[in-house]
C-alpha cells in the first residue's frame, strides 16, 4: 500500500498543481549540547520535520518527513506520514495516516502534540511526538448519525522512526463507533475495537450516552473486553462519567474514572487529573496506571467579575496492586485577577501527594504578574516554590523553586530569564547539596510565516504535559535554536 | 526510500511554486452543543478572526478577554471572532463551563482530534488568523502578550479601511 500511496501522491500533486492549494510547515531544531555532565558536552544534532498538505476540491494529500542528523549511527531520514483523503457531503475517506478517537479516548485516542520533539535516554534519537494510525478510515456524518470506522496500525511512539514501520506499528486494530442523536438531551453511541497484537486477538465493546440541558451537560462511557462479566475486577474495562453544571457565575465540573486491566498496548486512557500551566505543578503530574486506577476530579470555576476567576480543583486516584494501595490526591486553588484593565495577577496554592512515586506532603505555591511597561513593551514575572517529602530520600524535605522574568515586545519579541533550583538528591551529581538550572530563552516572530526560538543554558528534565499528553523531557545543557515556518 | 522522499518533496515544491496558497477551504466542526457548524456559515461579512486555543495554555487565556472585546466592538463592522478549542479528553469536560462563566461572546468550536488544527498547520497555541471575505489569510499571529490587543485592533481597522470602509 505504501508504494501505491507514494505514487498516487506524486502523480496527483504534479497533475493538479495548477488547481491545488499547497500549504505546509517546517520545524528545524538544532542543538549543541548534551545531557548535563554527559560527554561530549558539545554534541551537535539537527531535527527537521516537514509537513505538506495539498487540497484540491474534495481531495487532500498530506505527508510528513522527519530527518535527524547527528554525528553517529542514530541518524535517519524517513517519510513518517502520508495520506490521501476524500471529503464530500458528510463522507470522509482516508487512506494512510490519520488521527482519531473513539468516545472520550479510553479505548482509542490518537494525538499530535505540535512543536514537541521527543527523545529518551535509551535511543537518544529525536522525533515528533504523535500517535497516529496507518490504515483506512471512514467517517460519515449525516443528520443525526455519526459513524467512524477504522482499520490500521497504531504507532508505538517509544520506538523511533529509524527502527522502521514494522517495529513501530506491530499492532493491528479495527473497529469503530456509531453515534445517534435523539435530541439535545440524549445522544447514544456504540463502540467496538478488535486488536491483533502478534496474533493475540482481543475484542472490546462499549457504549456511551451524553446530553445537555439549559444548565448542565453529561457524558458517560463504558467499554470492556468482550466475553467477560461487566464491571468485574478481573474484566479489563474502563468507566468514565462527567457532569457539568453551570450558572451565571459558577460552574462545577465532575468527572469519575475507573480503569481495570486496561493496559492494552496501543492506547492509554486519559488521566483525568488537572493539567497545570505552572511549571512545578505540570512537572509533578500524576502518571496514570491503567492496570488499576479509580478516581475522580471536581473543579469549581467562579467568575467574580469580568474575567476575574477563582478555580478550585480536587482530584484523587487510587491504584491497587494485590495488597499494595497507592493514593494520589491533589487540592488546588487559584485566583486570576485583573488589577487594572491591563495588569493581570495570578496566585495559586496546591497540596498533593502521589504514593505511586513515593511523594508525600507536597506543597506548592506561586504567583504570576503580567502587564505593560509601555504601549509596546510588557513584563511577566513568575515565582513558584515547592516542598515535598519522598520515601527513602536522603534529604528529609526536598525543595524546588522557579523564578522567571520575561520582557515582551508586541507583537513579535520576548526575552525570558529562568532560574530553577532544587536540593533533590535525584538531580544532584557530584558532592553538591543543591543544583541550579539557569536559562535564557528568546522568541522572535520574524513575520506571519517564520518564528525563531533560542534556548541557552540548562534545562531541567522530568515529566511534562502538553495538550493533555504527558511525556518525559530529557535534561539538557547547551544551545538550542528552533526555526518554525508556515507556508 | 530516499527516491520516494525526494520525489514527493520535489512534486510538492513544484506544486507549491505554482499553486495559490494562503486561503482556507471551508471546514466543519462541532460547537459546544455538539452541533456541526460550517466555517463559511459562521464567518464575518468582511473579516474573521480565528483563534486556536486550549484551557491549559496560559497565553491563550490571556487573549480571550481581548478577543471578547474585539467581538463586541467590531461585530457591527462585519468582523466575527471564532475560537477553535483544541483540548483533548483530559480537559474537554472543562471547556464548556469555562466558556459559560466567562461569558465568551463569540462562537467556540471544538477540534479535539486536531483535524482543522493540522489542516491549517497550526503548531503553537494560541495561533490567530485574520481571514478576509475570500477566505484568504491576511494576518497570522502566534502567542499573546501585553500590547497585542492594541495591535490587533489597529490591524483590523487598517484592513477595514483598505477594504473600503
Amino acid at each position: 500500500m505504501n508504494n501505491w500511496i507514494y505514487g498516487l501522491t506524486v502523480l496527483l500533486l504534479t497533475v493538479s498543481a495548477m488547481r491545488a492549494q499547497i500549504s505546509g510547515s517546517n520545524q528545524a531544531v538544532w542543538q549543541v549540547g548534551n545531557l548535563p555532565e554527559k560527554k561530549p558536552a558539545n554534541r551537535s544534532n539537527l531535527y527537521n520535520q516537514l509537513n505538506m498538505l495539498a487540497v484540491s476540491d474534495a481531495f487532500q494529500l498530506g505527508m510528513r518527513a522527519e530527518i535527524y542528523s547527528v554525528d553517529d549511527s542514530r541518524r535517519y531520514a524517513r517519510i513518517t506520514q502520508r495520506f490521501i483523503r476524500y471529503a464530500q457531503n458528510g463522507l470522509t475517506l482516508t487512506a494512510g495516516n490519520f488521527y482519531t478517537m473513539l468516545g472520550r479516548g479510553a479505548l482509542l485516542r490518537g494525538y499530535d502534540v505540535p512543536g514537541v520533539v521527543y527523545e529518551d535516554t535509551g535511543t537518544r534519537q529525536r522525533y515528533g511526538f504523535y500517535k497516529d494510525i496507518d490504515g483506512l478510515q471512514l467517517l460519515y456524518r449525516k443528520g443525526d448519525w455519526d459513524i467512524n470506522a477504522l482499520y490500521g496500525r497504531p504507532l508505538n511512539l517509544v520506538i523511533p522512526p529509524a527502527y522502521g514501520q514494522t517495529q513501530r506499528r506491530s499492532n493491528l486494530i479495527q473497529g469503530g463507533q456509531a453515534r445517534y442523536r435523539f435530541n439535545d438531551g440524549l445522544q447514544t453511541g456504540l463502540l467496538y475495537l478488535r486488536s491483533d497484537a502478534q496474533h493475540i486477538i482481543r475484542e472490546y465493546g462499549g457504549a456511551s450516552v451524553e446530553g445537555a440541558g439549559p444548565f448542565f451537560d453529561y457524558y458517560a462511557e463504558y467499554s470492556q473486553q468482550s466475553g467477560r462479566p461487566p464491571f468485574d475486577n478481573n474484566t479489563p474495562h474502563a468507566l468514565y462519567g462527567a457532569l457539568n453544571v453551570y450558572g451565571e457565575a459558577l460552574a462545577l465540573s465532575l468527572e469519575y474514572k475507573r480503569y481495570k486491566q486496561y493496559t492494552m498496548g496501543f492506547n492509554e486512557p486519559p488521566p483525568l487529573v488537572k493539567e497545570h500551566s505552572f511549571t512545578l505543578l505540570n512537572r509533578a503530574t500524576h502518571s496514570i496506571e491503567p492496570s488499576d486506577e479509580t478516581g475522580y476530579q471536581a473543579e469549581l470555576l467562579w467568575n467574580i467579575g469580568a474575567f476575574n476567576t477563582v478555580t478550585l480543583n480536587a482530584s484523587r486516584a487510587v491504584n491497587r496492586f494485590s495488597s499494595f494501595k497507592a493514593v494520589f490526591y491533589e487540592y488546588y486553588a487559584d485566583l486570576q485577577y485583573y488589577l487594572t484593565d491591563e495588569w493581570l495577577g495570578k496566585l495559586f496554592a496546591d497540596v498533593s501527594q502521589d504514593e505511586l512515586v513515593g511523594e508525600t506532603e507536597r506543597y506548592t505555591a506561586g504567583m504570576q504578574l503580567e502587564g505593560p511597561l509601555t504601549p509596546r513593551w510588557g513584563i511577566v514575572l513568575e515565582a513558584e516554590a515547592q516542598r515535598l517529602k519522598r520515601l527513602f530520600s536522603s534529604v528529609e524535605v526536598i525543595g524546588n523553586q522557579l523564578l522567571a522574568l520575561s520582557l515582551t515586545s508586541a507583537p513579535d519579541f520576548s526575552f525570558t530569564l529562568v532560574v530553577e533550583h532544587s536540593n533533590d538528591p535525584v538531580e544532584i551529581t557530584g558532592n553538591g547539596e543543591d543544583v541550579f538550572w539557569p536559562a535564557l530563552t528568546i522568541n522572535y516572530q520574524v513575520d506571519g510565516h517564520n518564528t525563531l526560538d533560542l534556548f541557552y543554558g540548562k534545562r531541567r528534565g522530568g515529566n511534562a504535559c502538553t495538550g493533555g499528553i504527558c511525556y518525559r523531557v530529557l535534561p539538557f545543557e547547551g544551545l538550542e535554536v528552533q526555526w518554525s515556518t508556515r507556508f | 526510500m530516499r527516491v520516494q522522499l525526494l520525489s514527493v518533496i520535489g512534486a510538492l515544491l513544484l506544486a507549491s511554486a505554482v499553486a495559490r496558497a494562503g486561503t482556507i477551504p471551508d471546514f466543519r466542526l462541532q460547537d459546544l452543543d455538539r452541533r456541526e457548524q460550517s466555517f463559511n456559515n459562521l464567518k464575518g461579512e468582511r473579516f474573521t478572526v480565528i483563534d486556536f486555543w486550549a484551557t491549559w495554555c496560559k497565553p491563550c487565556l490571556r487573549a480571550i478577554p481581548a478577543l471578547n472585546a474585539l467581538q463586541n466592538d467590531f461585530a457591527a463592522r462585519g468582523i466575527r471572532v471564532i475560537g477553535i478549542n483544541t483540548d483533548s479528553p483530559r480537559n474537554s469536560a472543562k471547556v464548556k463551563p469555562f466558556v459559560r462563566i466567562n461569558k465568551i461572546a463569540y462562537t467556540v468550536l471544538r477540534d479535539p482530534n486536531g483535524v482543522v488544527t493540522g489542516k491549517l498547520n497550526v503548531k503553537a497555541f494560541p495561533t490567530l488568523f485574520i481571514i478576509n471575505a475570500r477566505n484568504e489569510i491576511v494576518y497570522t499571529h502566534i502567542g499573546f502578550k501585553s500590547g497585542d490587543e492594541r495591535l490587533l485592533r489597529e490591524k483590523l481597522t487598517s484592513f477595514l479601511e483598505a477594504a473600503g470602509e
